[in-house]
């Protein structure tokens, strides 16, 4: 059961200061633009929240790229919208943390074969709901997600849209819940990425071989036996001896997945 | 809850995460955005102010390019007169150009009212074209129907003038019924005379069978009515004087011929009739004295009326019923209404003829000796 409300609730309150720059060559105008200052919650993804700062910045670039789909870089590293922002800034910033972190805004040249494209939010949305459905077979084999109204669905999305937690974690919690008479989920939905942003997608049990609980340093021994890592979630280094179980009703981002940097 | 070192070690990691990332620029980012807004309304009004400036800068120097003094003044009245009247004249051509407008917009409204007008007096005429159809259908109707009415009258008219001939017809026949029956009931009167007739000569014919009365019967046939009886009584009285006369010779025959009174007999000699009367024998036969009507009585304690008015054929007009023995003897009173049997159970009864019903009945045991 997610039910230390104190954790999640800073974790929810996690807030990124980003400095949003114009990429040089596509400014049109005699007068630089002003970078665009924003804080946007950790746990969102790009698209939800660039609306006003796309504004800012159409006035400065040439008409025949208005239309164009916008993205962004960070150090000429394009950045996937479909991954929570917080999680983003952890696997590029982790080790060399940079407050503001300054991004360039690109209209033109869409790495296509890097990036997925967004034409709008329900693609954001849907991308959202379908990783929420694997992290449930992961671990209650779909029932929870397939139990629920569409009406659940939308609030679960739209809690997350407008920052709302006790709108969230209404939904949320029953998905966080260890179903039928097993003590905790069936696999834990993670994904562990290296340095390079390559992603590791295993089927990791809550438990060790021997039924008991497993824990974060014996994870590591499993994935990485000739040398010792650290695992980094939410700004944060995991401490070993943190249960896996709790780690997952805890710390997964709101698409109910652990996503994992490698340091 | 569950708890323990990693627990307060994530709690510190996070909230000096947030601490870092999250409140050290909260303030100065909303400062910030705040900051930015302003100064993008700022450079807005700006720019609305650099060109209200311009446009006020553009009239001054047009002004003060103009000459002084007094001709300057008037010349500065009638630019501003001229300028006064520009807008005027830009106002008017505004006006003009709504009223155009406005006459456009009228002029297609009343096209499109003339268009409505146009379909509606199609829908009126193509209207009054039906009405018009319709109205002769119903003149031809209403002409159909006095005719229908007309040859409705006639054949009234022609059923009751067929009626009342057929009540002229009906009563002619019945005239003509009665007529008939009157003629029948004639027929029948001159036919039974007839018959009668005809009995009357039969008899005579029988009567003058008898070789000594021949003369007589055919004088009686020569002569007619009872003027015949006359004759013939004088005819007998003489015979009777000539038979006296020559009875001189022989003294029996005389006697004889005296004690005889001269009626012709005849004896029957040919069946005129034939018919069983009775079951048993028949004891009693009579003449009514009227009609043409036989009674007979018989052994079988009946009494029988026979109508032989018709010549061979006889036929049963009624049988007297009653008599608990043998009827003996039968006879008509005078007038042949009724009739008298006389029975082998001592009594005689008397029926009437016209409808054959016992009368009386008369027990012969009161009048015999025990």
């Amino acid at each position: 059961m997610a039910n230390d409300r104190e954790v999640l609730r800073e974790i929810w309150d996690g807030k990124l200061p980003v400095c949003f720059q114009l990429d040089q060559e596509e400014i049109m105008e005699i007068q630089q633009p002003d970078p665009f200052y924003v804080m946007v919650p950790r746990l969102s993804y790009f698209p939800l929240v660039i609306d006003k700062m796309k504004r800012h910045f159409l006035r400065y670039i040439s008409q025949e790229n208005a239309d164009n789909e916008m993205w962004m870089d960070y150090n000429g590293q394009p950045l996937k919208w479909h991954y929570p922002i917080g999680f983003l800034y952890d696997l590029y910033c982790g080790n060399d943390p940079q407050t503001p972190w300054t991004l360039t805004v690109h209209f033109s040249k869409f790495p296509g074969n890097i990036l997925l494209h967004c034409p709008n939010k329900d693609v954001v949305e849907a991308h959202y709901m379908s990783t929420v459905k694997e992290a449930d077979v992961l671990k209650h084999r779909g029932q929870i997600m397939s139990a629920m109204q569409k009406k659940d669905h939308n609030q679960l999305w739209l809690g997350l849209q407008n920052d709302k937690f006790d709108q969230f974690w209404a939904i949320n919690r029953r998905l966080m819940e260890s179903h039928g008479d097993n003590d905790g989920f069936k696999h834990i939905p993670i994904r562990i990425y290296a340095e390079d942003g390559t992603c590791t997608q295993r089927l990791i049990s809550p438990k060790n071989i021997d039924g008991s609980r497993k824990i974060i340093q014996q994870l590591i021994t499993e994935l990485y036996p000739e040398k010792p890592v650290k695992l980094r979630t939410h700004g944060i280094t995991i401490p070993l001896d943190t249960p896996l179980q709790w780690l997952s009703e805890h710390l997964s981002y709101p698409d109910n997945f652990l996503h994992i940097c490698v340091c | 809850m569950e708890g323990g070192e990693w627990r307060n070690n994530i709690i510190n990691q996070l909230r000096g995460r947030n601490k870092r990332e999250t409140f050290a620029f909260q303030d100065i980012f909303t400062f910030q955005s705040r900051l930015f807004d302003n100064v993008n309304t700022l450079k807005n009004e700006n720019l609305q102010l650099t060109l209200v400036n311009e446009r006020i800068r553009f009239s001054n120097t047009e002004s003060v390019s103009s000459g002084g003094g007094a001709v300057n003044e008037k010349i500065q009245a009638l630019e501003q007169k001229i300028l006064s009247q520009q807008e005027e004249l830009t106002s008017l051509h505004r006006r003009r150009g709504e009223s155009s407008q406005q006459i456009i917009n009228l002029n297609a409204k009343v096209h499109d009212l003339e268009k409505n007008l146009q379909a509606k007096d199609i829908i009126i005429s193509e209207n009054t074209a039906l009405i018009a159809s319709l109205r002769a259908e119903i003149q031809m109707y209403e002409n159909n129907m006095t005719e229908l009415q007309g040859l409705n009258q006639v054949l009234r008219d022609e059923h009751q003038a067929l009626q009342i001939a057929f009540a002229a017809i009906e009563d002619k026949l019945r005239k003509a019924q009665d007529e008939n029956r009157s003629l029948v009931e004639r027929l029948i009167k001159y036919k039974a005379k007839d018959a009668d007739k005809m009995n009357e000569e039969n008899e005579h014919f029988l009567k003058s069978s008898n070789p000594t009365a021949f003369l007589i019967n055919t004088f009686g046939r020569v002569s007619f009515g009872k003027k015949s009886d006359k004759v013939k009584k004088e005819l007998e009285e003489a015979a009777r004087e000539g038979g006296s006369r020559s009875s001189g010779s022989g003294g029996s025959d005389d006697k004889i011929m005296d004690s005889l009174p001269y009626y012709a007999t005849s004896l029957p000699n040919k069946v005129a009739l034939r018919f069983d009367a009775h079951d048993g024998e028949v004891n009693a036969v009579k003449w009514s004295p009227t009609d043409r009507i036989v009674a007979t009585g018989g052994a079988d304690r009946k009494v029988k009326l026979w109508d032989v008015s018709k010549l061979g054929t006889s036929e049963n007009r009624g049988t007297l019923v009653g008599s608990n023995a043998g009827v003996m003897s039968v006879d008509f009173d005078s007038t042949g209404a009724f009739i008298v049997g006389a029975s082998n159970d001592f009594a005689s009864r008397v029926w009437t003829v016209g409808d054959q019903r016992l009368r009386q009945r008369s027990s012969s045991e009161t009048l015999l000796p025990p």
